[in-house]
């Protein structure tokens, strides 16, 4: 399942906010090699979530996080135009209303035994399937991926890995990779096969939670 | 705020202080003019806090319908009910009022409203961000039977990012504190919008640019943006007006010239 989680309501959500900040932070973990406690918890959190990103979370049978990603405009302040600013070309920002950026993708891969192959394939495939229905609803004509090497690699042995357009960049001893994918079928395809028949439309949990309020969803 | 009201705020905003507008500020708006009475808009509405603007003590613009409303809008704190605003501000996705959840109490006071005054049944909101880190939200009004087709919807929905956009970067030009900075395009997006101007198919560009098709409409996109155009043709036909590319000069040839060298090194390994 699918939840979409606008920044500006995560205080709702804490429990799954608090889970999705796990998974980053067992990723720079087990990326940076470091034993537990050597990266700082808050290192997950970054400037960019403070900008009120749309979230967006693959949930388990047991509506736990298994992995997570953010969405921002670059027609606003992205990763891709602080981080990649001295790579694109002569310099100039990406910057279109049509054009969004995902970032921070994290997946339950690490020492967790609900990470087998097949729940790894399945969760990137319907992260996949719904960026590519939010972006069609949003009438997007391309989206920008800003995935670390672990993340790209992932996505590059299943067929995921969209255009490379920019130099790899070495952010906080991490490589960065910068990919593009155009929005529509050629982007739906690869992601849909992962996804199998575990698609399903994504449920705006900022909707759930006024329903939930006016008394209309118990 | 009435349609014809957008314009005069852009003109005063526009005469207030030329050193800041850009040179087709006006023209660039007013294409949203064409844009709205195509689609049968009725009422536009803007809002954005968070400006980059001299003016410290005015940071919110807020255009929301007549003044009436404004002063009815302060006195009900309907900025903190209107779930327009709630979704608008607090999300990033386009929102469509049909889809809003009309047995929500609010929701039902605000559309009965809407109909009240007879601004229109039906209505889009776009989240607006720019590069200071400012929100935006541009709210059109329009009857029931606009565009109430999914793809009429859908071309609705684009043109009004685009435009929106477009607004709010003429409104943004008109207050910045930041100097006048000179229109620059990449070379990619220059060559791409030389090959397009010249008929090469997307394919065919890519060929000559050794890219993917896909990357050269995303140049032809960011170059539509910069160039605060509302397609590509009228991006090329922008960047030929100004000076940007010269067409009929040149083979098809300059447009590979002008390929930057490092985008060949581009790390295709990892594709």
């Amino acid at each position: 399942m699918i939840a979409l989680l606008p920044g500006e309501s995560r205080a709702l959500f804490p429990r799954l906010m608090d889970e999705m900040y796990g998974l980053r932070l067992a990723a720079a973990r087990a990326h940076a090699g470091r034993p537990s406690g050597a990266v700082h918890p808050l290192a997950v959190v970054d400037y960019f979530d403070s900008l009120d990103p749309l979230y967006v979370l693959a949930l388990d049978e047991m509506e736990c996080v298994a992995g997570a990603l953010r969405l921002l405009p670059t027609a606003g302040v992205t990763m891709l135009n602080a981080a990649f600013a001295g790579v694109l070309p002569d310099g100039l920002r990406v910057e279109s209303p049509l054009i969004w950026e995902a970032s921070r993708l994290t997946l339950r891969t690490v020492g967790d035994a609900r990470a087998t192959e097949a729940a790894i394939d399945r969760t990137i495939g319907q992260l996949g399937v719904a960026l590519n229905a939010i972006a069609e609803t949003a009438t997007l004509t391309h989206l920008i991926g800003v995935f670390d090497r672990s993340m790209h690699r992932l996505l590059s042995h299943r067929g995921c890995a969209g255009e490379t357009f920019a130099p790899p960049m070495r952010i906080d001893g991490a490589d960065m990779f910068a990919v593009l994918y155009e929005v529509g079928a050629a982007m739906n395809a690869p992601f849909k096969s992962l996804a199998g028949d575990a698609t399903a439309p994504p449920i705006n949990l900022a909707d759930l939670e006024r329903l939930r309020q006016t008394g209309c969803c118990r | 705020m009435y349609r014809e009201d957008v314009f005069d705020l852009i003109d005063r905003l526009a005469r207030a202080d030329r050193r800041t507008v850009r040179y087709n500020l006006l023209d660039e708006v007013l294409l949203l003019d064409e844009v709205l009475r195509a689609a049968g808009v009725s009422h536009v509405g803007y809002v954005a806090f968070n400006l980059p603007t001299r003016r410290a003590d005015r940071p919110l613009l807020s255009v929301i319908h007549a003044a009436s409303w404004r002063k009815s809008y302060a006195q009900a704190r309907r900025v903190d009910l209107e779930p327009v605003l709630r979704a608008g501000f607090g999300g990033i996705t386009p929102v469509d009022w049909r889809l809003l959840d009309r047995d929500d109490p609010v929701v039902e006071k605000l559309l009965g409203e809407v109909l009240e005054f007879d601004l229109g049944a039906n209505g889009f909101s776009i989240p607006l961000r720019g590069r200071s880190g400012e929100y935006g939200l541009f709210s059109v009004c329009c009857a029931e039977d606009a565009s109430s087709l999914p793809p009429q919807r859908r071309a609705l929905i684009r043109r009004l990012m685009v435009m929106s956009a477009i607004f709010h970067a003429s409104v943004r030009g008109a207050l910045a504190v930041e100097p006048h900075v000179e229109m620059r395009l990449s070379e990619l997006e220059l060559a791409c919008l030389r090959l397009k101007a010249q008929g090469t198919s997307d394919h065919e560009i890519g060929v000559a640019l050794g890219a993917a098709p896909t990357a050269v409409r995303f140049w032809l996109e960011t170059a539509r943006a910069r160039l605060h155009a509302d397609s590509v043709d009228n991006a090329v036909e922008a960047a030929r007006r100004i000076g940007l590319i010269r067409v009929g000069v040149e083979r098809l040839r300059s447009g590979i010239e002008s390929t930057p060298a490092d985008f060949s090194s581009i790390d295709r390994r990892e594709r």
